[in-house]
């Protein structure tokens, strides 16, 4: 028999909301359906006296200051498969049970870890990072982990009569079974699952539907419950909703600094490093703002992150107030070890690698404002010397050595307004016709009035061009 | 009384001409009538601040320096007054990896970026062209390059009546016939001098004009380039 444990999560949508220090001492609930009953409340809400289905006006009168939140399964329905994702680190099969529940196969993990105690520490443990409430409980079937844990057993037990014995003495009502399925079945005199599970088969599938048959069968685990388990999709995706609309750029560090442990610790685990990140901004209307973090070397941790948010967001005008922000690794690669010379740190030296200053100016100035220069296997000059992206390794590229080159081009050639006298010359750079970008052009060294070394250059058409300073 | 004095010479905002020299960390600029000048060469970081016309060779000349004393770190440039030209670069045998280019929308951006690369450690020498700096900013960026161990470069164009910086070292430079005049306009725990020569025409023979008469002969204990 194959052993599960099921976690039941009974606040989901108020444990991932971000509250500030002073607003977790504020009530708040959560209200569903036509009748808005209470359906998660958080503590402060369970000492005013609001009780799981309570009406929204019977709780607003029992507490002022309370803040009533819509019910909202999509957002739950993200959040289990966040958690889902953080669990898959320990162990395989996981299942998602509809928009609050998690199925663990625990069978084939117990030879890895060696024993149930030992596997539950760790899920627990791991767990516990993600600061959410759970229920739990084992089950031999999922059915039986499911009911177990939602009525808050909160025990792990592998031997199968003491659970069977545990399932038999709750009431149907505390089952998935529907109210009417429940109340026919009282009415005949059924009131507890061990009634229930008493009667044989058979009978019940003359008197009943098949799916109270199959609900049994489940629970008893002589059906079998097909499950589908969950594969991670993306490799870091984070959803933060915030509690106010923030205006203020400043003010979203906080929340987004939450993101970046998350993702620290999620890096960590792996032993890997992200190279971009992709920020979402979204606002109550209108398309979300997208920004893109890079870091050439690639961080981990929070803080670095938070440092390269910080000059990113320092450029950007938010137009509307930011409802919530959500986080993408795009790049992620796994970290290289990083050798540093021991000895050339004769001096009082700073911190960073190259790489780390790169993405620091990047992040400020912006991606095409910081450059690294290249050598181009061309003849023509503009094609020679062209900036690439900074730190590239070079390609071999054979270079005329006795070619002099002055050391500053112009972007463009200039019209050589000033008189001059050649020092050396010609240099003919006839090229290019292949590629419709023909030059022809003989280039010369001179030397102006006023002390400047000068490359120009003479068209067909003698013209005369300025190229570049021997500065 | 006392303790004002010393307070301010702590500060560095003291000094006193009869104190023996003390003994800079300095190194050769490659060039031997420059280096006399500077009593041994450039300083190892600090911030150079240079007055010079576009294109008389104030680039070459700092290129000896760079190539003698990089030890693997990035060279920066940052908003030079074109493209910085990699054939030239890679002619002088510098590794083109180790070269970054700044080119930002404004000044306040480049002289953030000048100070980030100073600081950071990752660099050994930082090229700067800006025309107005102020003694607050060039007072960040030296103790920027202090920290991170790295120099600074400033081209700025001739400028005159403008308030002195407080930099480590300050030159004029004007082109000569064979190579440039330099004026030491400012240095830290030194005496101005008068104008000065720097012959280019052994390293850049193709870029001076005349070579200087043979009938001058070097002077023979100096070794050239050997301090």
């Amino acid at each position: 028999m194959t052993l599960w444990i099921y976690l039941y999560f009974p606040k989901l949508q108020l444990d991932r909301r971000f509250f500030l220090e002073e607003e977790k001492a504020q009530a708040a609930i959560i209200v569903d359906g036509q009748d808005s009953h209470v359906v998660q409340l958080n503590q402060p809400a369970e000492e005013a006296g609001i009780a799981l289905g309570m009406g929204l006006g019977t709780a607003a009168s029992l507490c002022h200051p309370l803040q009533v939140l819509p019910h909202q399964a999509e957002v739950e329905q993200q959040k289990l498969e966040e958690i889902a994702h953080w669990l898959y680190m320990v162990t395989s099969d996981i299942t998602l049970f509809s928009s609050n529940g998690i199925l663990l196969r625990v069978t084939n993990m117990l030879s890895l870890y060696s024993g149930l105690e030992k596997y539950w520490q760790v899920v627990q443990q791991h767990l516990a990072k993600l600061e959410v409430e759970f229920h739990f409980s084992t089950g031999y079937s999922p059915l039986m982990a499911q009911v177990l844990a939602e009525n808050g057993l909160n025990q792990l037990s592998d031997i199968p009569a003491q659970l069977t014995q545990l399932i038999r003495s709750y009431p149907l009502t505390a089952t998935q079974l529907s109210p009417k399925v429940a109340e026919r079945l009282q009415r005949v005199g059924i009131k507890q699952l061990k009634h229930l599970l008493d009667l044989p088969m058979a009978e019940l599938a003359k008197r009943f539907d098949i799916d109270l048959v199959n609900f049994v069968g489940r629970l008893t685990g002589q059906f079998k419950h097909p499950v589908t388990f969950y594969h991670p999709k993306h490799p870091f995706k984070r959803h933060l909703d915030l509690l106010y609309e923030i205006e203020n750029v400043q003010w979203l560090e906080k929340p987004l600094y939450q993101l970046f442990v998350q993702l620290e610790a999620y890096l960590k685990l792996r032993d890997q490093l992200a190279h971009e990140l992709t920020l979402s901004l979204r606002p109550r209307d209108g398309e979300p703002l997208i920004l893109t973090l890079h870091s050439a070397q690639g961080d981990y941790q929070a803080d670095k992150w938070q440092q390269l948010s910080q000059l990113n967001l320092e450029s950007i005008k938010l137009t509307a107030p930011v409802l919530s922000i959500s986080l993408t690794a795009t790049q992620v690669a796994a970290q290289q070890g990083q050798a540093r010379d021991l000895f050339s740190g004769n001096r009082e030296q700073g911190q960073s690698s190259p790489l780390e200053l790169v993405s620091l100016l990047q992040a400020k100035l912006g991606q095409e404002a910081v450059k690294g220069i290249g050598l181009g296997n061309d003849a023509r000059p503009e094609m020679a010397n062209q900036y690439c992206t900074p730190l590239a390794k070079q390609l071999d590229v054979q270079i005329d050595a006795k070619a002099l080159r002055p050391n500053i081009l112009l972007p463009s050639p200039q019209p050589l307004s000033e008189p001059v006298t050649i020092i050396q010359g010609p240099e003919r750079i006839a090229t290019g016709w292949w590629d419709n970008n023909p030059i022809v052009r003989d280039y010369f060294i001179a030397h102006s009035q006023i002390g400047r070394w000068l490359w120009v250059f003479r068209t067909p058409q003698q013209q005369w061009f300025l190229h570049g300073y021997f500065s | 009384m006392h303790d004002i004095i010393k307070q301010l010479q702590h500060q560095r905002l003291v000094w006193r001409g009869n104190e023996p020299q003390s003994q800079r960390d300095t190194l050769s600029t490659g060039y031997s009538e420059w280096d006399q000048q500077l009593n041994g060469g450039l300083p190892r970081n600090g911030v150079v601040e240079i007055q010079t016309e576009l294109g008389i060779g104030e680039l070459r000349l700092l290129q000896r320096f760079m190539q003698n004393h990089t030890k693997g770190r990035l060279m920066v440039f940052i908003q030079p007054p074109g493209v910085i030209c990699a054939e030239s670069l890679a002619n002088q045998g510098f590794d083109l990896a180790n070269v970054l280019v700044i080119s930002p929308k404004n000044h306040n951006g480049a002289l953030w970026a000048a100070e980030q690369c100073l600081k950071s450690g990752a660099c050994d020498c930082v090229l700067l062209w800006q025309q107005n700096l102020e003694i607050h900013q060039a007072k960040r960026l030296q103790m920027a390059s202090e920290s991170g161990d790295c120099i600074q470069f400033i081209f700025k164009p001739q400028q005159h009546n403008v308030l002195p910086l407080p930099v480590t070292l300050s030159m004029t430079l004007s082109p000569h016939q064979y190579g440039l005049t330099a004026r030491i306009t400012k240095r830290k725990g030194g005496w101005l001098q008068g104008n000065f020569n720097i012959d280019m025409s052994d390293h850049w023979p193709a870029l001076t004009l005349t070579k200087p008469s043979n009938t001058i002969v070097p002077f023979p204990h100096t070794k050239r380039g050997a301090q």
